[in-house]
């Protein structure tokens, strides 16, 4: 498990740094943020060579505040269409990143289309993992989903 | 460099690999931007092109099928094509050159990690003087 910690936390950071040159550290995993009605949540599937899904949810106002970096743009010029496009973009380069670490190089992987969530981020009653991120004062988070996934 | 046809279905990446091309200097060229890999055999057949820049996982035609429609055919098969994807791995790798792709660059791209990629298929004349 403590390759796979790695694995993720690996994938967001240099995902979200490299593309957007926005810093991101570990957040602290007992004080991972509610699933507040103004979060996002994005999420992709995994389709082979194990099942499973990940999911990012952030606040709107990061969710701007990333968009604006990457566009170049001031906040208020963001729009919705952009803001949901980059968060797709974004959890689509952190799950390549993610299976690349865990796989092996022989193993090639088959994901799904990254899709915007319009309900909670998290569903109960499904194996899952939660990791906690911050970006200056915002934290946002990415779930593992799947027991294929999370017994790799 | 005269035109380069970009497919992803992400605007937001289709607007990274264009910055990138812009930083590189390469802002003469006309870019065309389509969602899928259909769209961008309909364009590719329309005109000459010089460069195909796709994604590998997208709705309707995925890139990998694109691909082979491109090597299929006799009139477009000599064009490169370069992947830009997120999820290549050295074995996708491996089977795109195999399929005939020219380069594979894992997202997200940079300029350095593409001008890499592309720069032997450039002429100076595809670079402009502003290129930053």
């Amino acid at each position: 498990m403590e390759r796979y910690d790695r694995a993720i936390r690996s994938a967001v950071i240099n995902s979200v740094e490299n593309m957007l040159f926005i810093e991101v550290l570990p957040g602290d995993e007992q004080r991972s943020p509610p699933n507040e009605p103004d979060r996002l949540t994005v999420s992709i599937l995994i389709h082979a060579p194990v099942l499973g899904e990940l999911r990012l949810s952030m606040p709107e106002s990061l969710a701007t505040r990333i968009t604006a970096a990457a566009y170049c743009l001031p906040a208020k010029e963001v729009t919705d269409e952009m803001r949901s496009d980059t968060l797709a973009e974004i959890i689509n380069i952190i799950a390549g990143r993610f299976l690349n670490e865990i796989l092996d190089d022989d193993q090639s992987f088959q994901l799904g289309l990254p899709q915007i969530e319009s309900g909670p981020s998290i569903d109960q009653g499904v194996e899952q993992q939660k990791w906690t991120f911050l970006s200056d004062a915002d934290a946002f988070t990415v779930v593992a989903i799947g027991s294929d996934l999370l017994r790799r | 460099m005269k035109r380069i046809v970009i497919a992803d279905d992400s605007a937001t990446a289709r607007m990274f690999i264009r910055r990138c091309l812009e930083i590189l200097g390469i802002d003469n060229a006309a870019i065309i931007e389509v969602t899928n890999g259909k769209e961008a055999l309909a364009k590719i057949k329309e005109a000459a092109t010089d460069l195909v820049i796709t994604d590998l996982n997208m709705p309707v035609m995925d890139g990998e099928t694109l691909i082979k429609w491109l090597k299929a055919n006799p009139k477009l098969s000599q064009i490169p094509v370069l992947v830009i994807s997120s999820a290549g791995n050295p074995t996708k790798e491996a089977e795109l050159i195999k399929l005939g792709v020219t380069a594979v660059l894992s997202k997200p791209v940079s300029p350095p990690a593409l001008m890499d990629k592309i720069a032997p298929l450039l002429t100076p004349a595809d670079i402009s003087h502003n290129g930053r």
